[in-house]
């Protein structure tokens, strides 16, 4: 009988191996944030969750953005004043990055990036001279945010730009409208930038683009759910003149498009306002200083690409894959 | 049912290998002839909307949207945005896509053309 058992239960282990069905993921693409996004879900009620995700990310680009009458930012940046808990709790998360980068972020630089044609306003690329950049360098800087419970206060004619934060405050929020509605994995591509929520049944295989070729790729990272993978580069934005390449990076400290040994920075964190932050900071900062945040920051991982053609990772999950880069896996 | 006195295999044990050697043959039947995937196509979507899927043969099409016009090459080789009237050319700057998971993003004319299908890209996104 014990044989008989065993039969069965063999036929049964097989026979099951292939009913472990989990619902098909629903997919959906939003356009908001000057980006096109594409949100995949799994887990049951994909599609109302989805419905909710997308009118989250239609509110939140009105919120935050700062060229857009009636957002938050703009009232701040014409006001100088703002009661609104969200605003307020992402400008101080947008501080402590501040401090913890020595401001190589910086959410008061909307005046530089309108300089260089890089702000909401979509003006003419240029080159600004040196006493423009100065005297918008003197109203920029964290220290001009000051938060009391809900309230914000800005000191004029200092001008926010949360555009290095926003990103990275929707994969927040959407993943928390999912996993309020059921939602056991998700993936949402904000446009470049990857946010994970809990599981799909195998780990999610994030692949990391080449900054230097179009459709190529630097490898393929292998993690679990409940990170943000987020990624600032030189290459995206950009102008040329006079022979000169002008990327849309600046640096807080120069009010000038960052000069470090990066072309791009690719930081994997379990936050995603912080991992939104820490890209541009670490693109500022360079390789060397990017290592050495690690140290100081909240927990995350890099992928750095610097100009000379090293691949510096810091993450066991990822798998390099293109040629013509020397990759080095360090602490 | 019997029991080998000896503890060497009787034919019971040879008829639960059998088994399983058979229900393995059949699972794999299965995989092996399962209709393969479609060639790899272009996606076109307008808005929100999936709106056409297009072999990568010698053709061309134009879209126009948001009150700007994308016009599509496509060859066997790959498919891209030869010119378009949106300010920005970011989907002229993107070049020719070839490979399931690639795309060409039109945001002024919310228009995205994008690879699917033949084999699996193997990831689930792409960061960048």
């Amino acid at each position: 009988m014990k044989k008989c058992a065993l039969i069965l239960y063999l036929i049964a282990c097989l026979a099951l191996t292939g009913c472990a069905r989990r619902d098909a993921p629903v997919t959906r693409t939003v356009f908001a944030m000057d980006t096109v996004m594409n949100l995949t879900v799994y887990g049951k009620n994909g599609a109302a969750a989805l419905d909710a995700a997308e009118q989250e990310l239609y509110r939140l680009d009105a919120h935050l953005a700062r060229g857009t009458e009636g957002s938050a930012v703009y009232a701040l940046n014409r006001d100088g004043t703002v009661i609104d808990r969200e605003t307020a709790e992402l400008l101080q998360t947008s501080g402590d990055i501040a401090q913890a980068t020595g401001g190589a972020f910086d959410p008061t630089v909307a005046e530089l990036l309108e300089l260089w044609g890089f702000g909401s306003g979509a003006g003419e690329h240029r080159v600004p001279s040196q006493e423009e950049i100065d005297a918008a360098l003197a109203h920029a800087g964290a220290k001009h945010v000051h938060i009391d419970g809900e309230q914000v206060i800005l000191d004029l004619p200092a001008q926010l730009d949360l555009g290095g934060v926003a990103k990275g405050c929707a994969g927040e929020r959407v993943e928390e409208i999912l996993r309020d509605r059921g939602i056991t994995g998700a993936v949402l591509d904000l446009g470049g930038d990857v946010a994970l929520l809990g599981s799909k049944g195998s780990a999610w295989r994030i692949a990391v683009k080449d900054p230097a070729a179009e459709g190529a790729y630097l490898g393929v990272l292998e993690t679990d759910g409940d990170r943000f993978i987020m990624t600032s580069g030189v290459y995206e934005r950009y102008f040329e003149e006079n022979g000169v390449r002008y990327h849309h990076i600046l640096d807080p400290k120069t009010g000038c498009p960052a000069d470090s040994d990066l072309v791009s920075a690719t930081v994997i964190c379990a936050d995603g306002v912080w991992a939104d932050a820490l890209a541009t900071a670490c693109c500022v900062l360079g390789a060397e200083g990017s290592l050495e945040l690690r140290k100081t920051a909240v927990p995350f991982d890099v992928i750095l690409v610097t100009v000379d053609g090293r691949v510096l990772y810091t993450c066991d999950g990822f798998a390099p894959a293109a040629e013509g880069y020397t990759y080095e896996q360090v602490a | 049912m019997n029991k080998s006195p000896d503890g060497k295999p009787n034919k019971y044990d040879a008829l639960v290998v059998l088994v399983v050697l058979a229900l393995a043959a059949a699972l794999g039947a299965r995989v092996w002839f399962a209709p393969k995937s479609p060639a790899a196509e272009l996606v076109v979507s307008v808005g929100n909307t999936e709106c056409e899927r297009i072999p990568f043969d010698d053709t061309e099409r134009e879209y126009t949207n948001n009150g700007y016009t994308v016009h599509l090459a496509v060859t066997p080789d790959g498919a891209w945005v030869d010119h378009a009237d949106c300010p920005t050319q970011d989907c002229v700057r993107t070049g020719v896509i070839s490979r399931p998971g690639q795309s060409i993003v039109c945001l002024p004319a919310r228009i995205v053309i994008a690879v699917e299908g033949a084999e699996e890209s193997g990831w689930d996104a792409i960061a960048g």
